[in-house]
């Protein structure tokens, strides 16, 4: 398994910051394909910040490489930084709630991956992913820094078909 | 040894094989089992839950968009996520386990191949269309019962129990090679206690027989005299040493000494008791520890006892030999307060039965410290003997035999010692050779020498040559010409007036460079004797190649000349050579008159001796000068011949 990031996105990334922390939420004009509630304080509509595609994609984008036990051979994940995107909600708190599409849930500890850039992938190499795909979007982050011991836990926090996180 | 260390290597390989790999079975087995249990067991059987699951969700809301409740978007998401669901059991680890179940491809096959068909039909389904709805419901039915047959399959079918079958089975071979981890561990380490003690045993341990080593006897000896002495018992030490060892190696080769050391060590090892020890302490040397001791006498019979045993006929590769040995035994702590001492004592023991002869063990002796203690004493106190003047010189005349004059003079080194009195100049210059006062003592010799000649002419004696013996080391390691350049200048004496006496045995250490020493000596204006000539083994050549002027010849040729009958011949070819090389010829030891005449017929014209008179002190050879310068002469053999008894002039 291997990650790979991209070291000028992590630039490009520390400029917008707060660029993007300090704008006011711009509503979506499509699609919605996440929905943010919980303990935030930016949102765009009542206790919510909902994104469509075209605003993640507004952000910093994104590679890792590697292999899940799901797919066959090395993905090529490309997507949002999951901290940027919780900081632009202005979210406060460490324990993160996924829900999927078909009301899959993964409780995630996000003290636990602060080393770690988790990644809400929203193309699975170089296409959108439908929801047939596992899409439109997909929890990733590198297994590889984690213990076999880990490592099921991880990966069962990996949600695919993602549709709403709640900050608690 | 080899077949040993062969067997050993194997051992320790196959030890290390099982190790590695019961690790690697224990590793791979865990690994699989993790995979069984966490993501085959639970992923697998999510993933088949979840396709029955959402193929129930989907025909249920075909039946409400039917009925005119559902929505269509609801509908198409359903559709998309039961897609999803077919997709998620075709790729991926985690579900191979369940997709490789029999009839699960088909099944997959069949119910994509279904979802294709129906796909246009459902993406244009409207609400209340209960014709289609139920259309395609009806199509899913059959698939209903399959992925449910599946689903159940995949929890409990065949490959689910054969699944936990072989988790109980990968636990069972983890068991096994912890087991095997546990054994070989414990192997190794039960190895490596054993490599350690047996390399702990061979330094303590003699290779050839097997015995403890001198190593090995140093911290036993220091242990047993401490045993001896709380128990108040004796200890005997007897050292072995056999003789003419390096013959039996030289003649029958250094196998058959080999052979030799490990049947007396067999021999040794034989006679001793329950609580003594033998050991090999190098070469041909033994060394027996007898402990317990209550009488020395016991000590004494073991010692004839092990002589006897090694004395007995032995077999070296077909050769009948008759070895024997020399021992000396010391008694701890009778002989000394130190296990060291006593060591050394039955060391010296053993020196003292080998040299006298027909003795085969001796107990030690206190005299036979004496012999040493002497040695470091008078070697302690020379030093200071040197210093403090205590050392004189006494001198010995050398007589022209016709007319009976004076025509030189030997000093002769004494030493009065307090407690041993008087010591001969042989022990003091042996003594100064060993403790490294060879240079001292001959500068302070060399020195005195020139003062008193110096003293002569200043009184306005007559003067005649005078001689010094110099030491083997002085001639050899130190720069005798510069010592002597210094002393000549310091006491202003006239080189050609000294005599330099060298032994032959002395010029012949060191063959090459002899003829340069001496040629430097020449040079400086001294006189050289070759001292106690024909004694060494001096060839012509080497003769011929150094500078000397005199030849002493040895007291014991003249001895010789006491025997009857008289066979003057080695006396008459020493002269002879004397005379072809041109050297003058003086002869020691002169005891009788005849001695004189029968040296004078052979053409020796000088000599020195008892009947001249004996070594003197510096105030009797003044008075003998003074005489001579008076006109008397010291030796008239007119007298002799006359009839009267030998003359000395007191």
């Amino acid at each position: 398994m291997r990650a790979s990031l991209n070291v000028f996105f992590v630039f490009a990334a520390l400029l917008l910051t707060p660029l993007a922390w300090s704008a006011p939420l711009a509503a979506p004009e499509q699609a919605v394909v996440l929905s943010v509630s919980g303990n935030i304080t930016e949102t765009n509509v009542p206790n919510r910040a909902d994104f469509d595609l075209a605003m993640l994609e507004s952000f910093p984008q994104y590679d890792l490489e590697m292999e899940t036990p799901w797919t066959d051979g090395v993905q090529r994940f490309q997507g949002v930084a999951l901290n940027e995107l919780l900081l632009a909600v202005g979210a406060q708190g460490s324990t993160l709630r996924a829900m999927a599409l078909n009301d899959y849930q993964a409780t995630i500890n996000l003290d636990e991956l602060r080393d770690v850039q988790v990644l809400l992938a929203v193309k699975l190499n170089g296409r959108h992913m439908r929801v047939r795909d596992k899409g439109p979007l997909w929890i990733v982050y590198p297994t590889d820094s984690f213990s076999a011991a880990d490592l099921p836990r991880h990966q069962s926090n990996m949600v695919w078909q993602l549709r709403s996180l709640e900050i608690r | 040894m080899p077949g040993y260390r062969v067997l050993r290597t194997v051992t320790l390989l196959c030890v290390v094989v099982v190790f590695a790999a019961s690790t690697l079975v224990s590793y791979r087995r865990h690994v699989e089992t993790s995979q069984l249990l966490t993501v085959t067991q639970k992923g697998g059987g999510w993933a088949s839950s979840e396709l029955e699951f959402e193929l129930l969700r989907f025909m249920h809301i075909l039946e409400s968009v039917g009925l005119g409740r559902g929505a269509p978007d609801e509908l198409v998401l359903r559709f998309d996520l039961l897609w999803s669901r077919i997709d998620v059991l075709r790729e991926g680890a985690e579900t191979s386990e369940v997709r490789e179940m029999a009839g699960a491809q088909l099944l997959l096959d069949e119910l994509q191949a279904m979802l294709r068909r129906i796909e246009p039909r459902v993406l244009s389904l409207t609400q209340g269309d209960t014709a289609t709805a139920d259309q395609l419901v009806d199509s899913l039915i059959p698939f209903e019962k399959r992925v449910r047959a599946f689903n159940v399959a995949s929890f409990n079918g065949p490959d689910a129990q054969n699944r936990i079958r072989r988790v109980f089975e990968l636990n069972r071979l983890v068991s096994i090679s912890i087991v095997g981890l546990v054994l070989s561990g414990t192997l190794l380490i039960l190895m490596l206690i054993r490599e350690s003690s047996r390399s702990r045993h061979q330094s303590l341990h003699d290779e050839l027989t097997g015995l403890p080593n001198r190593k090995f006897i140093n911290q036993h000896l220091t242990a047993a005299a401490k045993a001896a002495s709380r128990a108040g018992s004796l200890l005997g030490v007897h050292v072995i040493d056999l003789n003419n060892f390096k013959e039996i190696n030289d003649t029958l080769g250094h196998n058959c000494g080999d052979q030799m050391l490990q049947q007396v060590a067999a021999r040794l090892s034989g006679c001793i008791g329950p609580h003594d020890t033998v050991a090999r302490l190098g070469g041909d040397e033994f060394l027996v520890i007898q402990e317990r001791v209550k009488h020395a006498d016991s000590c004494t019979r073991l010692s004839r006892l092990l002589c006897e045993q090694i004395g007995h006929e032995m077999l070296l590769d077909g050769t009948r030999i008759y070895p024997s040995a020399s021992l000396g035994v010391s008694i701890y702590p009778v002989d000394a307060d130190s296990v060291a001492q006593v060591q050394i004592n039955a060391d010296l023991a053993m020196y003292r039965a080998k040299r006298d002869s027909g003795v085969s063990y001796r107990r030690f002796e206190p005299e036979m410290n004496e012999v040493i203690q002497r040695a470091n004493t008078l070697a302690r106190e020379l030093k200071e003997a040197i210093q403090d003047n205590q050392l004189v010189l006494h001198y010995q005349p050398v007589v022209e035999f016709e007319s009976g004059r004076i025509v030189s003079i030997e000093a002769l080194l004494r030493w009065h010692h307090p407690r041993y009195g008087y010591v001969s100049p042989v022990e003091v210059v042996t003594i100064a050779e060993q403790y490294g006062l060879a240079l001292e003592l001959n500068e302070w010799v060399i020195r005195q020498v020139c003062l008193q000649y110096r003293h002569w002419v200043a009184e306005g004696v007559e003067t005649v040559c005078v001689a010094v013996n110099i030491s083997p080391s002085m001639y050899a390691l130190h720069d005798l010409e510069a010592s002597l350049t210094q002393i000549l200048e310091d006491t202003a004496m006239s080189a050609e007036h000294l005599i330099i006496e060298v032994t032959e045995d002395t010029t012949m250490r060191d063959i090459e460079s002899s003829p340069d020493t001496l040629h430097k000596l020449k040079a400086l204006g001294v006189q050289i004797a070759l001292d106690d000539f024909g004694t060494g083994y001096s060839s012509l050549n080497h003769l011929k190649r150094l500078p000397v002027d005199k030849l002493k010849i040895d007291r014991s040729f003249i001895q010789d000349l006491n025997i009857s009958p008289k066979d003057p011949r080695i006396i008459r070819s020493i002269i002879g050579l004397a005379e072809s090389l041109d050297l003058q010829i003086i002869a020691e030891g002169i005891e009788f008159v005849q001695n004189v005449d029968d040296l004078v017929a052979e053409g020796c014209l000088l000599g020195q001796g008892f009947l001249f008179s004996k070594a003197v002190d510096s105030a009797r050879i003044t008075e003998m000068l003074r005489s001579q310068q008076q006109g008397i002469p010291l030796f008239q053999a007119a007298e002799i011949r006359a009839g009267m008894a030998i003359v000395q002039r007191a």
